[in-house]
């Protein structure tokens, strides 16, 4: 009797740890659901050809996803994600073609730039003290408005060139190469957050910041770094985009397309399992998030189901796997939600 | 004589741990009654049981001879009992006036200049002088509390309960709330009045019932008893006095010289040996606290020395502190100790990483999980699995948790900043004869209570704290308590 209790304990004990540990299988069970519900309606959905185009598709929303994790694990916020991604864009186009500048200068002079802006980014958040939320919407305008100025409003680059066009274009078997790039950065991520002192300070500036400086951590350099990581993915988000319309622009048609990318990201981010409150969340929760935000876009697309149910559909998600993050971590406010407290020590 | 409160046989208990045992009090009408008692003794509970706040257990509650069942907040108000807190409740961005009337009857519109000259009367009849149209984050911390005394009157109330109303307060302000005080009391209002100061009680109360580990030990007229007596009430035995052993200082491992930081530390100096356990004891608030975060580098000193093994030392912020030698375990576990949605493992691990690294970048996580696991067993957390999220653990074990983390480090120096607060007395006796374990495997320890009783039983010397300076020193016996007490609450003002 005493020591069926006793058991009884230990299952409950552990029971919450199962669940919590349930989150990060949320998207990747939803995606089987899907991928089942799809193929089954149309088989064309399971093809390689199509499992592929999902996975190129997922390219660029996944690095600013993988970028936008980092941050948000560390407990901040980046609106701004897609922004420098038009900025990214734009510097390269206006080296490469108005410059003349080589394909590798070009390359990297503009991931150096978009990586600067994120670290405008992270000196905002932790120079000047703006909440995360709001120092990154603030900066979403600025960074809109400076990819507008270089590109005058209106110019348009065909970028042209066998090296560049292969990083949006080409393959590596039946391996498109912008899946290639986005399998490595996630591969480097996972490795980074899992097995490296900076991703455990990651976890720990998210979970508990003052716990972390009181532990020795430097709380505003991680955050710093967070967003330099973010916007070095953008950047090669930037040249993938580039490279595989071959053109660079500022229309509004493209500016639409791009908070597209930003709302995807976001999205595959919380569906992912990524706390938007911080420190919580691992990288394979995530990549079952981007590929279900794509898998589904594309099979609803097959089906030939309108734009209007997509987004139906990653709200409804979104709402879920909130949800459940709130659920699992009870006590929060709206405040922290909005990111609206900074550090104070 | 006739009593407007009359609490009878209150008991509560707080997860199945007793914190008051039927405990007796009478409060007569327009008296101050003061209720003192070491910390812990269940002041604030027995307070906060009588405006509604906590439920009790057992007991029965008479207000002006009318016995009440249970008591919710406004329930307690509508009695006509009202508590004051030691953080005003008042909403910093409203007038003076709004916050007065908030729990008032308005007409549907509100006139402002009514809703201002109302607010004024009701400051009028009290005798205090507060622009009633300022935002109370304007006000200093005397005139919240005032605003706070005229929103008890402008409901009626017949007893005011202060909760260490002098806590924050310079001595005109203290002279000017006590003139308050005894102007209520004129006008047939009663106060409830908690302290750790005993002049105080001798300056205001006329009566003083006296808390000892959740039991009433005596009631008397303030008139017909003396401090020494109520010390002996407070502690349970009789006054000793006994000389104090210096600590021979030949192997010193850390010596602060005047060191400040205002207001809360004010010049302190120390002297700390090796295999030593320091205690420094005062009243919360006393600015024990803020003396083990100068030391550990979380706050900066603005003036003073500091010498670790004789070396002199200037602590930016944690980290450098951590690379002395030097361990914090903070008060606040959830606030500043652990990380809680994260595994106890990754929580231990935390201080120690740069020291986990294989060629600087990656973490050798085999080492990890050997000292992990060896902390675990050394401080026997239980469950003992490293993968289990933090905050699904027991205060007990998170306590552990947030030593293991540290003893982790290796330090050679550990602050403990209140570390049994909140732990069940099993864990207790354990972290107890932990710290003595590690006193004599030769790391020091730094021991900062308000529980005068534990620190004074640990500790080989102990240094007594009363707003931000050491007033006095004592060896560390367990019969040295009521000196320690006497020495931390009496001499207010020099």
């Amino acid at each position: 009797m005493r020591e069926s209790r006793l058991r009884a304990a230990t299952i409950r004990e552990r029971a919450p740890l199962a669940v919590g540990m349930l989150r990060n299988y949320v998207p990747w069970i939803v995606l089987v659901i899907v991928v089942v519900v799809f193929s089954s309606l149309d088989p064309a959905f399971l093809s390689v050809t199509n499992l592929m185009s999902i996975l190129n598709a997922a390219t660029i929303g996944g690095l600013l996803a993988i970028g936008l994790t980092f941050v948000l694990l560390a407990g901040g916020f980046d609106l701004s994600i897609s922004s420098i991604m038009l900025v990214g864009g734009m510097i390269f186009g206006t080296l490469f073609i108005n410059l003349q500048l080589s394909v590798g200068a070009a390359v990297f002079l503009s991931l150096a730039a978009t990586t600067a802006l994120g670290l405008v980014n992270g000196l905002v958040v932790t120079r000047v003290k703006l909440p995360p939320f709001i120092a990154t919407f603030a900066t979403m305008f600025v960074y809109t408005g400076m990819s507008l100025a270089i590109g005058k409003g209106m110019a348009i680059y065909f970028i042209k060139g066998p090296y560049f066009t292969f990083l949006g274009q080409g393959k590596l078997g039946a391996m498109p190469m912008p899946a290639v790039i986005f399998i490595i950065a996630a591969i480097v991520a996972y490795l980074v957050l899992r097995t490296t002192p900076f991703g455990r300070a990651v976890y720990a500036v998210g979970g508990n910041d003052k716990a972390a400086h009181m532990s020795g951590i430097n709380v505003d350099r991680v955050r710093l770094v967070t967003y330099i990581i973010s916007g070095f993915l953008c950047g090669l988000g930037a040249l993938i985009y580039t490279a595989r319309l071959e053109v660079a622009n500022v229309v509004t048609a493209t500016l639409a397309g791009y908070s597209t990318t930003l709302l995807d990201a976001i999205a595959a981010v919380m569906i992912g399992g990524i706390s938007i409150f911080g420190g919580v969340g691992k990288m394979y929760g995530l990549i079952g998030g981007i590929l279900l935000v794509f898998a589904l876009s594309n099979g609803m697309g097959i089906l030939g189901m309108t734009q209007a149910y997509h987004i139906l559909a990653k709200g409804l998600l979104i709402v879920l796997a909130v949800g459940m993050d709130i659920y699992f971590r009870s006590g929060v406010s709206l405040r922290r939600l909005l990111k609206l407290d900074t550090l104070k020590k | 004589m006739s009593y407007v409160i009359e609490m009878q046989g209150i008991c509560k208990d707080f997860s199945d741990v007793r914190v008051l045992f039927s405990v007796n009090l009478q409060v007569e009408t327009g008296t101050v009654h003061a209720l003192v008692g070491e910390n812990g003794a269940g002041k604030s509970t027995l307070c906060k049981i009588l405006a509604g706040f906590f439920p009790r257990e057992v007991g029965e509650i008479v207000v002006n001879g009318q016995k009440v069942g249970k008591l919710d907040p406004r329930r307690a108000v509508g009695l006509g009992i009202s508590m004051i807190y030691q953080e005003p409740n008042l909403a910093p961005l409203m007038t003076v006036a709004e916050n007065i009337m908030v729990g008032q009857k308005l007409d549907f519109v509100i006139n402002r200049n009514q809703l201002f000259r109302r607010a004024e009367e009701i400051l009028a009849t009290a005798g205090f002088d507060v622009n009633v149209r300022l935002p109370v984050s304007h006000l200093t911390a005397h005139e919240k509390q005032l605003v706070e005394i005229a929103k008890a009157i402008s409901s009626d109330t017949q007893v005011l309960i202060m909760d260490e109303a002098t806590a924050a307060l310079s001595i005109p302000e203290k002279e000017h709330l006590f003139a308050v005080i005894r102007k209520l009391t004129q006008q047939g209002i009663a106060v409830v009045y908690v302290t750790h100061i005993l002049p105080e009680v001798f300056e205001l109360a006329d009566w003083v019932t006296v808390l000892r580990n959740g039991k009433n030990v005596g009631t008397r007229k303030v008139s017909e008893v003396t401090p020494e007596e109520i010390i002996e009430l407070m502690v349970g035995h009789k006054m000793s006095r006994a000389t104090v052993e210096h600590c021979q200082e030949e192997s010193e491992v850390l010596r602060l010289e005047n060191v400040s930081n205002l207001p809360e530390v004010r010049g302190v100096s120390l002297s700390l040996c090796q295999g030593e356990i320091l205690g420094i004891g005062g009243l919360a608030g006393s600015g024990q606290r803020e003396l083990a975060r100068v030391i550990f580098g979380v706050d900066q000193m603005d003036s003073g020395e500091m010498y670790v093994s004789g070396e002199k030392v200037a602590f930016k912020s944690p980290s450098d502190a951590i690379k002395c030698g030097i361990a914090l375990v903070p008060r606040d576990r959830k606030e500043e100790g652990l990380i809680p949605q994260e595994s106890l493992g990754h929580n231990i691990a935390v201080p120690s990483l740069p020291t986990l690294t294989r060629h600087r970048a990656i973490l050798d996580r085999s080492e990890e999980k050997a000292m992990v696991q060896n902390q675990i067993s050394r401080l026997d957390i239980v469950p003992p699995i490293s993968s289990k999220v933090m905050e699904e653990f027991s205060g007990g074990n998170q306590q552990k948790a947030m030593i293991a983390k540290w003893l982790a480090t290796k330090p050679k120096i550990l602050i403990l900043d209140e570390p049994t607060i909140g732990v069940d007395i099993r864990t207790r006796e354990y972290l107890y004869g932990t710290m003595s374990e590690l006193a004599k495997e030769g790391m020091s320890l730094i021991l900062m209570s308000s529980d005068l009783k534990e620190i004074l039983r640990l500790s080989n010397r102990v240094l007594l704290m009363r707003k931000g300076r050491f007033v006095g020193e004592l060896p560390g016996d367990t019969a040295m308590e009521d000196e320690a007490l006497r020495i931390v609450s009496l001499d207010e003002r020099e």
